[in-house]
């Protein structure tokens, strides 16, 4: 089954956009608990 | 090349980084054994979560997808990433939730078998686990040593003594808090770079519709195929049935599982996959790029060679940094798995036999454990095994054991010696027909996908086939693992 242009593109730009985003997300939901953490013992 | 004084520099600023790290973890934690080896129930689900994505992501989550879709082309969107997408959702998935709430105490797979099997198949597991987790350091700090010495020129022995050096110290100091706490400054620094250094390779090469014309064209006829004969036997299916139980049997999975409050397996596995699979994904784009314009050079050295061709200087260092927090959150978790194994399952009950100990002399223990098999791990990498030996070794050796156990977990009546012996037959089959013929040592009997398949069903067939003839009596999951105190039997 050949993969056509348009759903190369199609999944390319799917995939950057769930890997960055979902990441950054986590990457933002850590730092949050970072500081949070550190804020409550100091 | 790049200037090897750089490269030493950032080897020692990334150590001195972890090194802080891991001293503010361990000001958070308790000054007991199980708090040094567990850290049970007391890390946060991003925490955790971002550690296990790392564990997940080893150099050949990038190396080997790109390798795969450079010789394979579109099939590489998805080949490397099915098999840990089936391992977490049909075995981690259920495996996890059903063993926390039986086993709430415990904090080991070897643990868990001692209970449920018997002292003989909990050696077996203890031993391969210990075998596991010290050659998949080996294979790290092997890998730590080639890619500083390939980016840098620096020599392969100063790249292995200074890498194992950076990690043994800062698992010394903290024990599993480091080991995490490092793995969420590393998880941080990977994905941001490879957030930049991802698309920003695309953009250069030309954009998604020029690089799937130089797939269309290129050297590999079927490269725009999304499945071919030669890629589902050849990557799909070795791939699935080697990497089935990446999820369940390594020990610094169940170490983060267990250091999750508890109720939130679920969503830490299920959160971890999701994560997870796109990161091969786009790594394989990087294998495409490769294939479309042409590179001559060894398929293993695809990614980082159409990143430096293309980004220049700045994508080498990019790539050094991606490498260096890529390979060594690997092999922190590994050491701390090792030193926890060795403690928990060997020292504690064969060596102490149980007997109390000072809460202090037992950290200071397994701090020792820690600096002695960092040196081991050290000595075995200036050997400069092949990746791809042990590679195939570590993996087959754990194959069998992956049957014996899931079938413990959900069968009251289970034959025991009819587990055991599935899991020593299942190991000579895999030994036989996967690694051996998988390292180039000796002539493959059969393809090797069905080397591992035939070993699967050994393993698998042999309990099943004595439970049915001669079932065990029912065992009694709660009332067993009850009687287990936190942190030891």
């Amino acid at each position: 089954m050949v993969l056509s242009e348009s759903g190369f593109v199609f999944v390319t730009y799917t995939l950057l956009t769930w890997f960055i985003v979902s990441n950054l997300t986590l990457v933002f939901f850590c730092f949050k608990d970072w500081v949070l953490g550190f804020l409550k013992r100091t | 090349m790049l200037n090897s004084f750089i490269g030493y520099a950032m080897m020692i600023i990334f150590g001195l980084i972890m090194v802080a790290v891991a001293t503010y973890m361990k000001r958070k934690g308790k000054n007991n054994l199980d708090d040094f080896l567990s850290a049970r129930e007391s890390m946060s689900l991003p925490v955790t979560m971002s550690s296990l994505v790392v564990v997940w992501v080893w150099s050949s989550s990038l190396m080997g997808a790109a390798e795969g879709a450079f010789k394979f082309g579109v099939a590489g969107f998805y080949m490397y990433g099915v098999s840990v997408l089936l391992s977490s959702i049909l075995i981690a998935w259920p495996i996890f939730k059903r063993v926390r709430k039986i086993a709430p105490s415990i904090s080991t797979l070897p643990e868990f078998m001692k209970i449920r099997l018997g002292t003989r198949t909990h050696l077996i597991f203890a031993i391969v686990g210990i075998l596991q987790s010290f050659f998949w350091a080996v294979l790290q700090i092997t890998a730590i040593g080639l890619v500083m010495n390939v980016l840098f020129g620096i020599p392969h022995a100063a790249a292995v003594i200074i890498g194992a050096l950076i990690v043994t110290i800062y698992v010394a100091i903290g024990g599993l808090r480091a080991s995490i706490g490092t793995d969420v400054v590393q998880f941080c620094m990977l994905l941001i770079l490879l957030a930049i250094v991802i698309p920003v390779t695309l953009w250069v090469a030309g954009g998604p519709a020029e690089i799937y014309q130089g797939l269309a064209h290129s050297s590999v006829k079927t490269a725009t195929m999304l499945y071919t004969k030669e890629s589902v036997t050849g990557w799909l299916l070795v791939s699935i049935l080697s990497f089935i139980n990446y999820a369940i049997i390594d020990q610094s999975v169940w170490q983060r599982v267990y250091a999750s409050k508890r109720g939130t397996e679920s969503k830490l596995i299920l959160g971890t996959t999701l994560l997870w699979l796109p990161i091969p994904a786009v790594a394989g784009l990087i294998g495409m790029i490769g294939l479309a314009k042409g590179f001559q050079v060894n398929p293993s050295e695809i990614f980082p060679a159409v990143v430096g061709e293309l980004l220049g200087t700045w994508g080498a260092y990019a790539m050094a940094i991606i490498m260096i927090a890529t390979i060594l959150s690997t092999t922190d978790s590994c050491l701390n798995a090792l030193s926890t194994l060795i403690v928990r399952e060997i020292y504690l009950p064969y060596i102490r036999k149980n007997k109390p100990m000072d809460p202090n002399k037992e950290i200071k223990v397994a701090r020792i454990v820690v600096i002695v098999c960092g040196l081991g791990i050290a000595l075995f990498s200036l050997a400069q095994f092949s990746i791809l030996y042990l590679n195939y070794a570590v993996g087959a050796l754990t194959l069998a054991m992956t049957w014996p156990f899931v079938l413990s977990v959900f069968m009251k009546n289970l034959n025991k010696n009819a587990a055991f012996w599935g899991l020593i037959i299942g190991t000579v089959s895999a030994l036989i027909l996967a690694v051996l013929p998988g390292a180039g040592l000796i002539e493959p009997i059969v393809p090797l996908w069905i080397g591992y398949l035939i070993s699967h069903i050994i393993a698998a067939g042999i309990p099943l086939l004595g439970t049915l003839f001669a079932p065990d009596h029912e065992f009694q999951y709660q009332a067993a693992f009850s009687k287990v105190s936190k942190g030891g039997i």
